[in-house]
């Protein structure tokens, strides 16, 4: 639950004039349908962070997800259906601002993502950099981009036209391993929980704007992403890549 | 003589009008879908019992005959109701999801609570 963190190198730890400080850590795995990887993810992470808290957020999965998270010695919330991935990281939020958490961070369960990496993403929010840390594919020299063209253009449009808007550089805004601190969490659960429902294909495009307009700093660091060992992505579908240039006009008319 | 249309359509306005009724008695119907089908039950029983009164839609319209005008007008109603409807499912589509994070978030914390008591048992 607690992340030991050298004082040398961050100027918070400097202001507060301690050696080490400890921190409550949650990592967050949104996940539908995912039993072939999740435990996997969950063990990975465990064996390499003890202390923190792993949180599977079950998306109404009908398969063995559950069970192989628990396995692994994740706790589980389900989802009492399928919500669709936004949801299951507002859940997320909600848990672990209820619980205090000094840092989540949200890693896919599909192993995509490496957990080694996520100090990459903690060390800025720890040092007060950033308010959110954004794990980048595109940062990194020589990257092996495996998306698809169409994807990828959907991703350069909404990027580029969110960097426009909000003077933000972002050049992965749909990526799916991010951290937050405490902060970020009470000031974005809020206005999730007032709002209407956001569909997943537009929700990292409206967190990046909210996050902007709330004053969050935003960091983009860079990391690596594994293709995917099985299934296909779920939030891709040739319905939500035709309607999400007027989901994107629609959430850039609500948020500017 | 009373044209058939006519007929029909207070037909209908009384069936309408005496649904709305039954189930407003059998507490089947809330409060504004009653008002709303007690309006359309009787604006239709009224413009069928009085077909003088569509002249207006005549005039309006700039149709040829009453029917066209009734056609016209309760398209553009029609598609009205679907944009309400719409609207309704998105704002009950968003109370949904936001029951069911509430309710996991809830069943958490329960767990959390049952856990904690058998610890200190």
């Amino acid at each position: 639950m607690e992340y030991e963190h050298s004082s040398k190198n961050a100027s918070r730890d400097a202001q507060k004039g301690s050696e080490t400080m400890t921190y409550k850590v949650m990592v967050m795995i949104p996940a539908y349908n995912e039993e072939r990887t999740v435990g996997d993810v969950v063990k990975s992470i465990k064996a390499l962070y003890p202390d923190f808290s792993i949180i599977v957020i079950n998306d109404g999965s009908d398969d063995w997800t559950i069970e192989n998270a628990k396995e692994a010695g994740a706790e589980v919330v389900s989802l009492p259906f399928h919500c669709g991935g936004s949801l299951a990281v507002q859940t997320g939020y909600w848990i672990a601002a209820l619980h205090g958490f000094d840092y989540v961070i949200k890693i896919d369960a599909d192993g995509q993502h490496r957990p080694e990496e996520i100090p990459k993403l903690l060390n800025p929010l720890i040092a007060g950099e950033a308010d959110i840390a954004v794990g980048s594919r595109y940062l990194k020299p020589n990257n092996n981009n495996h998306d698809s063209s169409v994807r990828d253009s959907g991703r350069v449009f909404s990027s580029t036209l969110v960097s426009l808007l909000r003077k933000t550089d972002v050049t992965d805004i749909t990526s799916g391993m991010r951290a937050w601190s405490q902060k970020a969490i009470q000031t974005l659960l809020p206005v999730y929980q007032e709002k209407a429902f956001i569909e997943d294909s537009v929700f990292w495009v409206v967190e990046t704007l909210l996050a902007s307009k709330k004053g969050l700093k935003l960091k983009e660091v860079p990391i690596e992403v594994f293709p995917r060992k099985y299934g296909e992505s779920k939030s891709f579908s040739l319905s939500k890549m035709l309607t999400y240039p007027i989901r994107l006009i629609r959430i850039l008319i609500e948020e500017v | 003589m009373i044209e058939r249309y006519s007929l029909i359509g207070i037909m209908v306005s009384i069936i309408i009008l005496f649904m709305d009724f039954y189930l407003l008695r059998k507490r089947k119907i809330q409060g504004r879908a009653f008002v709303l089908w007690f309006l359309i039950g009787g604006v239709l029983g009224l413009f069928s019992g009085a077909p003088i009164l569509l002249e207006a839609f005549y005039i309006l319209f700039g149709t040829q005959d009453a029917l066209a005008s009734i056609l016209a007008a309760g398209f553009l109603f029609f598609l009205l109701a679907i944009f309400y409807l719409q609207y309704k499912i998105s704002e009950l589509h968003s109370l949904l999801m936001k029951l069911a994070m509430e309710s996991s978030v809830a069943k958490h914390l329960r767990e959390q609570n049952e856990r904690k008591t058998k610890q200190i048992k």
